[in-house]
């Protein structure tokens, strides 16, 4: 049980970085979410949809109203602020991954 | 009532929490996001409004829900829950101690409110500042080194109540407070305390018996002195019971407030560091 719990923690502290990442290309909440799963990162509805909402109101993403299809949705896009943001933080990351490479072995 | 119906009146109650400026542009998003949701699960079965509600639930209550698109407001933030558990105790225990009974609840009641109205509004300023309050370093008394003038007057002040209390001056005691049920046991208990105090002055270091003994002690020296003034018929002369136990029963109350006191260091307590080995010479 605990463990499960310190791997979401894990999970919970690279949300982020995996929702910038993966709107280069417009999504609205549900596909977000089917395409984080299906990439192996499932998020809970009620983690993902506020958590796009504030990147929203930090800046990182965009966002406009499609109501064209039977039911309206609300596509994000990062911004230019959010590319820039994506890009320091990829490289962040990596980073971070060649620290845990060398501490893990 | 439908599955929409369902998500409609959760989207509603997620929604009122909101401040008016993202409420309706939430409300349409979430609802949006539900019902496609509950229609892409692959059962037929999941269209329904039991398969809505056990959706929602898994989601989590509305309030849960709205704190996600908005932290809330809090009257006392988790982080002083401690510090308002500690003011409303204290403040409850003060109050019934000085107030009369018939105002007691009201005193409370008025405490806890104003308790709420300060906290709500530190948490209100740390809200539009989380800069506000930063933490200042203060002294830290060890508490196991014994002060000597403290406690000298200590053992002046109880060996004074126990003077006057074997000696009260022009005053009579009444038949009824001589008897040996009534005045020889808080002299014990006084006569403990001074020993106990001497003890710990010669030690020149309290330990955690001797705190807790003295704790006791006093608990139960106050709970004397307010029981000899609730039974009454103590002096001779009962205008004279009517004039000076008022101000044993303030004694009493005192009594009670530095044992209070006395209780919450203890609960508080931070051991001191052992010590460090001298470096050789």
């Amino acid at each position: 049980m605990t463990v499960e719990k310190l791997e979401a923690e894990l999970r919970r502290g690279v949300l982020v970085l995996a929702v910038l990442s993966r709107l280069r290309t417009r999504q609205y909440g549900y596909s977000l979410r089917q395409v984080l799963s299906a990439a192996g990162m499932p998020v809970e509805e009620g983690t993902l949809y506020p958590l796009l909402r504030r990147l929203e109101t930090q800046g990182l993403l965009e966002s406009t109203w499609d109501t064209d299809g039977a039911s309206p949705r609300r596509y994000y896009r990062l911004s230019p602020d959010g590319q820039r943001s994506l890009a320091r933080m990829s490289e962040s990351w990596r980073q971070q991954v060649r620290v845990m490479d060398s501490l893990l072995e | 009532m439908n599955a929409d119906d369902v998500i409609e009146s959760y989207v509603h109650d997620v929604a009122r929490r909101l401040p008016s400026r993202k409420r309706d542009d939430v409300a349409y998003e979430l609802r949006a996001l539900l019902r496609e949701d509950l229609r892409s699960r692959s059962d037929p079965a999941d269209g329904t409004a039991e398969a809505a509600l056990a959706m929602l639930r898994d989601l989590g209550r509305p309030a849960e829900t709205a704190a996600r698109y908005h932290r809330p407001f809090t009257v006392i933030e988790p982080s002083d829950t401690w510090s308002f558990l500690v003011a409303a105790m204290a403040g409850g225990f003060v109050v019934w101690l000085l107030c009369p009974p018939e105002l007691t609840l009201m005193a409370a009641l008025a405490w806890f409110g104003i308790l709420a109205i300060l906290f709500g509004a530190r948490s209100l300023i740390l809200r539009r500042n989380p800069g506000a309050f930063a933490w200042k370093p203060r002294r830290v008394r060890h508490a196991d080194r014994v002060s000597r003038a403290g406690l000298a007057a200590q053992l002046l002040a109880w060996s004074a109540l126990l003077a006057v209390y074997l000696n009260p001056g022009p005053l009579t005691y009444s038949d009824s407070f001589l008897s040996p049920l009534r005045m020889p046991w808080l002299v014990a208990i006084l006569a403990l305390q001074l020993g106990l105090l001497a003890f710990v002055l010669a030690r020149g270091r309290w330990q955690r018996w001797t705190r807790w003994t003295r704790l006791v002690l006093t608990v139960e020296v106050a709970l004397q002195l307010g029981w000899h003034c609730s039974y009454g018929d103590v002096f001779a002369d009962p205008a004279t019971d009517e004039r000076v136990l008022p101000w044993v029963a303030a004694v009493s109350g005192v009594l009670m407030l530095i044992a209070g006191y006395l209780f919450y260091r203890e609960l508080t307590r931070v051991n001191p560091a052992p010590a460090e080995p001298r470096p050789a010479t």
